[in-house]
């Protein structure tokens, strides 16, 4: 199935704080994973991400780049493709290559271009959504009525 | 090449005045509202608009295609128009179907193209969508008003301009989605383009080119045409929910760029030494102008209506400053007299005075947008992160998140639309739930968790995780200032409708017509050139007023 960046970056978003990561390391790892999966990377590092929660790499990642971050940038060590690089790509600065991870340079800025499309499989895409109603809440008939606000028509 | 010099300013209004509820909630269109600089970049680029498709039933049921090319891109907006029994009207998100339904689409569509966004556009969020589809919206008709036009022409006449006056659109947009909702287009796509960089420029050529939709539609129906100053006070109306407030929560970068781009703009014209007479005679001008505005400004709600009939009063009172404005920095002077009254006076004299100065203000509309992404300041350790709170949220340390008046909403999406709502903390099911939009008391429990001894940030995220999002505001607050909202947003007596008329007025949305402290209804464009308006006067439509033809 065929998807918007923006779609799959709010969902994998949501999913994350069904899955239990807190909100600002659910929102990091939509960012990323979207752009991972934009980037032509295997979505299962995106799926295995989820799976390890409450733990793994959604916690941990955000940590990994603070440290390197306060710093101004500075190299990071990580296997090639992963999960962590994507991460970085997705912060306004330039990351450069190295033999054994990447380094970030935060006096300059870059933006990774994307495809216009992610394609996604529909039984990830299943979980996910599964994953992301948690953050749902199922509607009362006063929700329904009074938390939007309006009546229930309207018109003049 | 010349050097930029910026122009003089005093002193901006700091985040703590500008950033509460209550004065974003007071605030009026500007120069730098996304309409009107959309306008004066269509006006730029000579535009014309072309209908290559219309074909409608006589009962006004069929599609049509309207294009034109902006910045080196040829765009299309399709009207789809529906005949809706109506039970089914409704402005709600939880409506199923409407009048009509749009796609602003990238090109022309061809004969297949068209006929899938025919199949799609009126299904809305429960029809799929691809990336040449920009923009999704859906409008209900003003059902008295249109009947009203349409009976009018049909028999030959105008209708009636009290009518026109009072209801000001013949439709009402009750969404209008961009950004890769249901698979459009992501911003990503169109971000760089010309004429589209600004802040929802995509969804503004939309609504204004629905606008004209709604025109042509009553003409072709009526059989007849319909007096130009009516056309031009007729706007498009929107209905505005919850939806549309937790985007200045969570994109606090767009928000600072907007209110930082709009208090420079006060800023530069309070710093004018002197007004020559064209300058002060124009800005006399302007003031009658929104005088008459508030007068023509007419809503049900009594409590509203009574806010508006003291601000006609503290208007007339405010205006009283501008009769001598021969002296020194005469618009500083201007408001410091407006603080005096309220903010609604202070906010409606802040838009005025910068509106003669396009000089000062229109390039100021480029720094609106967040090509970028956010910009931290990262902190090294835990005691950075001391210091830029009690810098820059001890307004979120003195309140007492336990005391029920300062928890008892909660922000939420609903499983049964995926829209947000806000709930009763004490009264409703769901708060374990709940969207993480309660930044101040997220700022203040990590405040509280921070240890007396300065600890690596990395160290203290791994312990306490849960405070990754304070982190991230907190790392972001000393290079955007006005990017909070300084304001409980979980309190009792939180008003979501001042988020949406903060957010409404940078579209540039006038009469605000409050339905409750959650949704309003307002119009876009009212006053907005016609298509075939787009000459060097098209900029001069800030606070439109109703002329009888």
């Amino acid at each position: 199935m065929q998807f918007s960046i923006n779609e799959i970056e709010a969902l994998l978003s949501k999913a994350a704080r069904g899955g239990g990561a807190p909100a600002g390391q659910a929102s990091a790892f939509g960012k990323a994973g979207a752009l991972h999966i934009a980037r032509g990377f295997d979505a299962a590092d995106v799926q295995g991400a989820l799976d390890a929660l409450p733990g793994g790499p959604i916690l941990s990642y955000p940590v990994q780049l603070t440290a390197c971050l306060f710093q101004g940038g500075g190299a990071v060590e990580c296997p090639k493709p992963d999960l962590l690089r994507s991460y970085a790509n997705g912060l306004p600065y330039a990351v450069d290559e190295t033999e054994v991870g990447f380094t970030i340079d935060t006096t300059r800025f870059e933006k990774v271009k994307l495809p216009v499309r992610i394609t996604v499989t529909s039984k990830m895409i299943d979980g996910w959504r599964s994953l992301a109603a948690l953050t749902y809440v199922p509607e009362t008939e006063q929700s329904r009525v009074g938390g939007a606000g309006a009546g229930l028509t309207d018109n003049d | 090449m010349k050097d930029f010099v910026a122009p003089d300013q005093v002193p901006l209004r700091p985040p703590s005045q500008v950033m509460r509820l209550s004065r974003m909630g007071s605030m009026f269109p500007t120069r730098l509202s996304f309409l009107r600089s959309l306008i004066r970049r269509l006006a730029a680029e000579n535009m014309t608009v072309t209908r290559p498709v219309w074909d409608m039933c006589e009962n006004g049921f069929g599609r049509a295609v309207y294009s034109l090319n902006l910045g080196g891109y040829t765009y299309s907006l399709v009207a789809i128009s529906n005949d809706l029994p109506p039970e089914k009207r409704t402005d709600r998100v939880i409506a199923e179907a409407w009048d009509s339904a749009y796609v602003l689409y990238d090109g022309v569509p061809d004969t297949a193209e068209l006929d899938r966004i025919s199949a799609n556009a009126p299904l809305q969020e429960a029809g799929r969508f691809t990336e040449r589809d920009l923009v999704l919206s859906r409008a209900n008709k003003s059902v008295r008003l249109f009947q009203h036009v349409t009976d009018a022409l049909r028999n030959g006449e105008q209708p009636d301009g009290d009518m026109i006056r009072s209801v000001g659109y013949l439709m009402r947009t009750t969404a209008v989605y961009g950004n890769g909702k249901f698979g459009i287009a992501d911003r990503g796509l169109i971000e760089d383009r010309p004429g589209l960089t600004g802040p929802f420029a995509a969804e503004m050529l939309s609504v204004w080119m629905i606008r004209n939709f709604t025109h042509d539609l009553a003409e072709h129906v009526g059989q007849g045409t319909l007096d130009r100053r009516f056309k031009r006070h007729l706007g498009i109306g929107n209905s505005t929910g919850l939806g549309m407030a937790p985007f200045l929560v969570t994109h606090p970068v767009l928000l600072n760029n907007w209110m930082l781009a709009r208090e420079t703009g006060l800023a530069r014209v309070r710093a004018i030494s002197r007004l020559d007479d064209t300058q002060q005679n124009r800005l006399r001008a302007l003031a009658i102008r929104a005088t008459r505005h508030l007068d023509q400004w007419q809503v049900p709600d009594p409590k509203h209506q009574a806010r508006i009939e003291r601000l006609r009063v503290d208007w007339g009172h405010a205006c009283d400053a501008l009769d001598a404005l021969d002296d020194q920095m005469p618009l500083d002077r201007v408001m410091r007299d407006a603080e005096k009254f309220s903010e609604d006076v202070q906010e409606l004299m802040g838009a005025l005075i910068m509106e003669p100065f396009a000089d000062l203000i229109d390039g100021l509309t480029e720094c609106m947008a967040d090509p970028i992404g956010p910009i931290a300041d990262y902190c090294a350790d835990t005691d950075r992160v001391k210091a830029t709170i009690d810098q820059h949220f001890s307004w979120a340390l003195t309140l007492d998140y336990e005391d029920k008046a300062q928890c008892q909403q909660f922000w939420y999406v609903s499983e049964a639309k995926l829209e947000p709502r806000l709930g009763d903390r004490f009264e409703e099911p769901g708060a374990h739930r709940e969207s993480p939009l309660d930044i101040a008391r997220r700022i203040a429990a990590l405040h509280a968790d921070l240890p007396n001894a300065a600890q690596p940030l990395a160290t203290f995220l791994t312990t306490h995780p849960q405070h990754g999002l304070a982190l991230e505001r907190v790392q972001l607050a000393s290079r955007y200032p006005y990017g909070e909202i300084q304001d409980n947003m979980i309190a009792a007596d939180c008003l979501p409708i001042d988020m949406l008329r903060c957010k409404l007025s940078f579209f540039g949305a006038s009469k605000f017509d409050p339905k409750s402290d959650l949704w309003t209804r307002i119009t876009l464009c009212q006053g907005a050139p016609l298509r075939d308006e787009l000459d060097a006067h098209a900029d001069d439509w800030w606070l439109p007023i109703y002329e009888a033809p």
